[in-house]
């Protein structure tokens, strides 16, 4: 399947990472100060440079152009992206990220819901809310995954690893697109509007990596075991319901 | 000819004949591929839980998740290609129904369609 990846959720990184930086920051007020004014002026150069990044596949026309324009573009991207979760991780605790996450989640959703049918095609804006909602659960399991203890095959989870960095990024690079196209109150071509909304779907392989990650983490629980569950006349009449039903629903369809 | 009732696994494919007033045997144009979600421990009865997979890739929204052809095993001459797991049409199946089984997916998909579900159940 077309796994994506989309917000990185930070709490995913230290397991896998060495580390981040900015780690010392203190020793005197001043310094904190200054040290905290630098980051702010470094997140709006790189909120700005994104936006650049990002402004220029929206003004692509055709799916060949957005392609190569991607292409051209994703290395700095990446760049660009990894310091901005760092800077953002040195000026706020993990708890309050957690919220504006959590915050950020809910408005995007609302935005995306209004955009429906105006700015984006309808498809789109329900890929794009799905992989909105998918980031929360993608979260949920990543801090599982952080508090779950040491991985049974570390070579395997080295690999998750590396999966989980590429679609992470992947799936946000197009997420962040829909945020800059209504930031910028862009529109994006039809077919264009389909690509993106495979980048979208590479969340669900975020989340699937993730579940990959949490079984080399937490050992398989036992199934229950159930002795011989009763089968009755209404168990059989609901059954042959369901089966009756089946030409209704497909029909030409498949 | 029907399958054995003890060989359904979870992620197994089987075509499935959609009307169960016809006469099992051989195999006809309206077959499904269906998909199977439920886990052989808890089948009863003759019921296993299934979904459709659709060759109509632009179904592929939001919970209807995506199964990409290199995530699909074809055992015999049957194309493989990418598909649709119509999520929204889960329902029971009667494994007498299915006429045979045709592949299976990886478990890779297996991870991903129960998001889609979890989505359709608001969980």
């Amino acid at each position: 399947m077309q796994l994506g990846c989309l917000d990185m959720p930070r709490q995913v990184t230290p397991p896998f990472d060495g580390g981040t930086l900015g780690a010392f920051f203190g020793e005197s007020e001043s310094v904190r100060i200054n040290l905290v004014r630098s980051d702010e002026e470094l997140i709006r150069k790189l909120v700005s440079m994104l936006d650049n990044q990002l402004l220029a596949v929206l003004e692509t026309r055709s799916v060949a152009e957005f392609g190569e324009t991607r292409a051209a573009i994703w290395p700095k991207y990446i760049r660009a992206r990894r310091a901005l979760a760092d800077t953002l991780s040195n000026l706020a605790s993990e708890s309050v990220m957690e919220d504006i996450s959590k915050l950020c989640f809910a408005m995007l959703k609302t935005d995306l819901q209004k955009q429906k049918g105006v700015r984006f095609g309808d498809k789109l804006a329900d890929q794009a809310i799905f992989t909105v909602w998918t980031l929360g659960k993608i979260n949920t399991l990543a801090h599982e995954v952080n508090h779950a203890g040491e991985p049974s095959d570390r070579d395997a989870d080295l690999k998750l690893n590396s999966e989980y960095q590429a679609c992470s990024l992947w799936a946000q690079f197009h997420l962040d697109a829909i945020v800059a196209a209504m930031k910028f109150k862009k529109t994006i071509p039809d077919d264009v509007q389909e690509v993106i909304c495979d980048g979208l779907r590479t969340a669900i392989n975020v989340h699937v990596i993730l579940q990959e990650a949490l079984d080399l983490r937490v050992p398989k629980k036992e199934l229950p075991l159930f002795a011989m569950l009763p089968w009755d006349q209404e168990d059989e009449e609901l059954l042959a319901s369901s089966m009756k039903d089946i030409n209704a629903d497909f029909s030409k369809s498949d | 000819m029907p399958i054995s009732l003890n060989l359904i696994n979870q992620g197994e494919i089987f075509l499935c004949e959609p009307d169960p007033k016809d006469t099992v045997g051989s195999e006809r144009e309206g077959d499904r591929p269906w998909v199977i979600m439920s886990i052989a421990p808890l089948h009863r009865g003759n019921c296993v839980v299934g979904l459709p997979l659709s060759r109509h890739t632009e179904k592929a929204v939001a919970h209807l998740i995506q199964v990409p052809e290199r995530e699909i095993t074809m055992d015999g001459k049957d194309i493989n290609m990418d598909r649709v797991a119509l999520t929204d049409q889960i329902r029971a199946r009667d494994k007498t129904r299915f006429r045979r089984k045709i592949g299976h997916i990886s478990p890779r998909a297996i991870k991903a369609i129960p998001l889609g579900l979890d989505s359709l159940f608001g969980r």
